[in-house]
């Protein structure tokens, strides 16, 4: 095994199975006993140490069978995406509850973040989060510029755009919620398209991407309460050739491969935990094996291990982490069972030593229990127990203070003393993100005059969003081609359909060779691309109505307005059928809330209930649908 | 105790649909759990991916239809 392995060994090589089994009897039994810390901490152990979707399940579910556990804090989070991202909401949870916070996390409409971003009544702002994460990534924000690239002509424009669209839409975000954003980074391609040659060009792509991430930290410090997520760093520390799963990606727009999961929420949990508040302000350290290798009262300043080489290096590493915390406003404070006489020689006199006496705001170095220490410490600077965290080589006395002292954050550390500094970097006790001068300065920003300006221009950047999606509808007959198609639509179609009326392919053929009904299929291009038959509506005529039995769109390209063009072309075909009425059934299920103001919103009237079915009602000699000015349509029938 | 494969499907689908354990038999498919719907689907084969440390297939993922389904590719 290499040396990254024996630190950090990959989720498939850890022997998890039997250590699993036992450690579920543990939970199981310290649920029964009602000893509600210890079924914490092993919860806590095995999500550590197998960040799976089960255990983040088991996590949560057993988390909740713990009476009276109250979060230390709270968190409404929405997820705004251009991928599938649902599957990352238990691991966030679970990681999230696990550190005191009570996650509660929404995951907007597929693909529909510019919408969300730009409509002041969109489901985004109404769900009042605290916090809005955006998952986008390359492939879909800057699709030529990540798998055409060479087929770019203007690679710097192609960049202002993305940055000058990202600008506008964090503008109007920042003028109508007070929450904190998360901006990503773009992750570059695996290869560069050009090769090796990508480099000798003025601006080659990955320099492009450079560019563009370059241009989203500025962006993020120009606004308050924007703080940027390197996605791009992220992909990179695990690795770009195994993060993504294309097989997923192109079967079910999931792009990430099932390891990655646990990565990107922990990521994600790095920047939620401080947020919250959840901080650490002291991290308290042991000294012998932990500051540096041996013991400094059997071996002497001369004989601990401190230095370029191993195995002194890897303390150096740890202390060299500590510094930067320091550095970053984090106290450091030291428990340390040793004769203080020789402890604080070593800190003064040893040449290798980075941390000093002075780095120390306090210290208990004596032969007292650590428990006790920290509680000292802690009073000593006038803090909660719930602000310190503490870092000690010997799992024994971590084991004792999660037990003696539950408020305090005790680090993790692996076997080897070559990880302790990763331990300390990684852990999101100790992130800042400089929140508090924020905060005063957003409730200064969130003005009323900027909201009314910034409605104005919501509105312009919306539908120029719209219409730069170059949006090309084809409405037509459903012919025998496309009626598997549609029959599939009717049955997989859950967030946009009205009735969710299931049909199979041989029902459909029957329903529309009887002369009352019609079928008609929206198929709908954009600027990324063909997107495919899209929606379908089934319509019966009888008499003086048109009766629309079904009526549903893909949801990926729900929020577009297409719907509206599908309905509007409906309206064209019934008046010119000579029908007066047309009219459609809402059936409220589980899953179609997007659809359910969709008559409302097209000034249809209700005029009966069934149980909680709704039948709404157009008249067609006293109204008009609109087709949406932003879609083309070849042939397409006006409305009256 | 070494647990079967049977053992090990009906932990992962327990805990994603969060169903208890006793709930879950080779019969139980997406018609009889009301969660295992297409999101719930993917869900699974990703959590089922990181617990067996394999890979599936989209191809094979559309045939699991019950749990049978799983544990038989899973044995595969």
């Amino acid at each position: 095994m290499s040396l990254i392995d024996r630190i950090d060994p990959p989720l498939d090589q850890v022997p998890c199975r039997p250590a699993d089994e036992s450690r579920g009897e543990a939970i199981e039994q310290a649920l029964i006993m009602q000893d509600w810390r210890r079924a914490e901490d092993l919860l806590g152990q095995q999500f550590q140490a197998r960040p799976t979707l089960a255990n983040a399940h088991l996590v949560l579910d057993r988390l909740g069978r713990i009476p009276d556990r109250k979060a230390r804090a709270t968190c409404r989070l929405m997820i705004c995406r251009s991928f599938t991202v649902e599957p990352i909401v238990p691991l966030l949870r679970a990681g999230a509850a696990l550190q005191g916070l009570s996650l509660t996390a929404a995951v907007g409409a597929f693909n529909a973040y510019v919408q969300e971003l730009l409509d002041p009544a969109s489901a985004l702002y109404n769900f009042r989060p605290d916090a809005v994460i955006l998952a986008v990534q390359s492939r879909d924000l800057v699709p030529d510029l990540w798998g055409r690239f060479l087929a770019v002509a203007d690679v710097a424009g192609a960049i202002d755009q993305v940055l000058a669209d990202m600008d506008a839409r964090v503008a109007v975000f920042r003028a109508h919620s007070p929450a904190h954003l998360v901006l990503p980074t773009l992750e570059q391609p695996c290869w560069p398209q050009a090769g090796f040659l990508d480099g000798r060009s003025e601006l080659g792509q990955v320099e492009a991407f450079g560019e563009i991430n370059r241009g989203i930290r500025q962006l993020a410090r120009r606004y308050p309460g924007v703080s940027v997520f390197d996605y791009d760093a992220l992909v990179a520390r695990h690795g770009r050739l195994t993060w993504h799963d294309e097989r997923k990606w192109l079967a079910m727009r999931m792009p990430l491969a099932a390891d990655s999961l646990a990565h990107l929420a922990a990521a994600y949990l790095r920047i939620l935990v401080p947020l919250a508040g959840l901080t650490a302000k002291v991290l308290v350290v042991d000294l012998d094996e932990t500051l540096w290798g041996g013991v400094v009262a059997e071996d002497g300043l001369a004989g601990i291990r401190l230095g370029a080489d191993h195995p002194g290096a890897a303390h150096i590493a740890l202390q060299q982490a500590l510094l930067d915390l320091h550095h970053r406003g984090v106290l450091l404070a030291i428990a340390s069972k040793n004769n203080e006489a020789d402890a604080l020689e070593a800190l003064e006199h040893h040449p290798d030593m980075l941390l000093r006496p002075h780095h120390f705001s306090a210290w208990r170095i004596n032969w007292n229990d650590k428990a006790q220490s920290l509680r000292e410490i802690a009073a000593e600077l006038n803090l909660g127990l719930d602000s310190l965290a503490f870092l000690d080589d010997n799992p024994a006395e971590r084991a004792l203070i999660r037990q003696a002292l539950p408020d305090v954050h005790v680090l993790e550390l692996p076997h080897d003393p070559l990880g302790y500094a990763a331990a300390v970097r990684s852990d999101a006790a100790f992130e800042r993100l400089a929140v508090t001068e924020e905060d005063v300065a957003r409730s200064r920003y969130y003005s009323d005059a900027r909201h009314r300006t910034a409605d104005a221009a919501a509105a312009t950047t919306l539908d120029g969003f719209l219409r730069s999606l170059a949006m090309r509808a084809e409405i037509a007959a459903m012919t025998a081609v496309t009626l598997p198609r549609v029959a599939q639509l009717t049955q997989k179609t859950n967030q946009f359909n009205l009735t969710t009326r299931r049909y199979s392919d041989t029902e459909l053929a029957g329903l529309t060779a009887d002369p009352h009904w019609q079928a008609y299929t929206l198929r709908l291009q954009d600027s990324f691309g063909d997107n495919g038959l899209v929606g379908a509506a089934l319509l019966r005529f009888t008499g003086d109505i048109c009766e629309v039995d079904t009526f549903l769109l893909s949801c990926r390209v729900i929020g577009r307005t297409a719907e509206t063009a599908l309905l509007a072309y409906v309206a064209g075909v019934a008046t010119a059928a000579g029908t007066r009425w047309l009219q459609g059934w809402f059936c409220p299920t589980l899953k179609n809330a997007p659809a359910r103001e969709f008559y409302r919103s097209h000034g249809f009237q209700p005029v009966e209930t069934r149980v909680s079915d709704t039948l709404w009602r157009f008249d067609l000699s006293n109204g008009t649908i609109r087709f949406p000015e932003w879609i083309t349509c070849p042939g397409k029938e006006r409305d009256s | 105790m070494s647990e079967t494969t049977f053992d090990r499907v009906r932990t992962v689908v327990a805990a994603c649909f969060q169903m208890p354990e006793s709930a879950v038999s080779l019969e139980t498919s997406p018609l009889t759990v009301v969660a295992w719907d297409s999101m719930g689907h993917m869900t699974l084969v990703l959590a089922l991916e990181q617990e067996f440390g394999n890979y599936i297939e989209p191809e094979d993922m559309e045939r699991l239809l019950s749990v049978q389904d799983i544990v038989a590719l899973l044995e595969r």
